[in-house]
């Protein structure tokens, strides 16, 4: 009797253990948009660095966008098709190039000046007004 | 074959890159626009006679009009819309018979 309450508690254990694993929890934030608007992605500047490189990630259908290269801080694009984009950014030197700082990673990602996770979802905008003669 | 008079509808084109086409939608007032109302496949025409749509000839009604705009992987925007558009494509019957009276 006593080892079956054992099972059975470490069984509920277990079953907690795996479902807290079995999924990643991310807070995200997500901007929305139309995709015939522009957004405007910006980054702290690395020292010496002569330009940074910027990519956009297309969730839905998994394809990279080149987004360009500057030497700003900053870069402004329109999102190419409807869907959720992470962008990406990173420094490059003379000799050397930083890793990928990626948006979904509240390590290097910030919203508002705080540490986090955010991506940004283009709607197909609307045709305009309808006239009718 | 009677003759409907044309009724051109025409709007500026989605601002979005990824754009293949558009959608019609049209609603008998006062019932609002939804996806779910008839709709027409205006291909990535901007402008058309509403008179040569298919089964246009019935519609003698004030109806309700929407247009999406369609990307290509099928995702549609929101619409873009006119209230209380009075459709009569109905011609009336003609008149008749004619009679030759003789002087």
């Amino acid at each position: 009797m006593v080892m079956s309450k054992v099972r059975l508690v470490l069984l509920i254990l277990l079953l907690l253990y795996s479902s807290v694993n079995a999924f990643e929890s991310k807070d995200y934030v997500t901007f929305f948009g139309r995709t015939d608007q522009h957004v405007t992605i910006s980054w702290n500047q690395v020292s010496s660095a002569t330009m940074y490189e910027v990519r956009a990630y297309h969730n839905e259908q998994e394809i990279y966008f080149w987004v360009g290269s500057t030497t700003n801080p900053e870069i402004i694009y329109q999102l190419p098709k409807s869907g959720h984009y992470t962008f990406m950014v990173r420094a490059v030197g003379d000799t050397w190039e930083t890793t990928w700082c990626t948006s979904i990673d509240p390590v290097c990602a910030t919203v508002d000046g705080n540490p986090r996770a955010w991506w940004a979802y283009g709607y197909v905008a609307p045709p305009g007004p309808i006239v009718i003669e | 074959m009677a003759k409907v008079k044309d009724m051109i509808l025409t709007f500026p084109p989605s601002g979005s890159p990824d754009v293949v086409g558009y959608m019609l939608y049209i609603q008998i007032a006062p019932d609002p626009i939804t996806y779910d109302s008839e709709s027409f496949d205006l291909g990535l025409n901007t402008t058309i006679d509403i008179a040569t749509l298919p089964g246009m000839t019935t519609k003698d009604d004030i109806y309700n009009m929407g247009v999406t705009a369609v990307d290509e992987a099928g995702n549609e925007s929101s619409f873009s819309l006119i209230n209380d558009v009075p459709l009569d494509f109905v011609a009336p019957d003609p008149p008749g018979p004619l009679s030759f009276i003789s002087g």
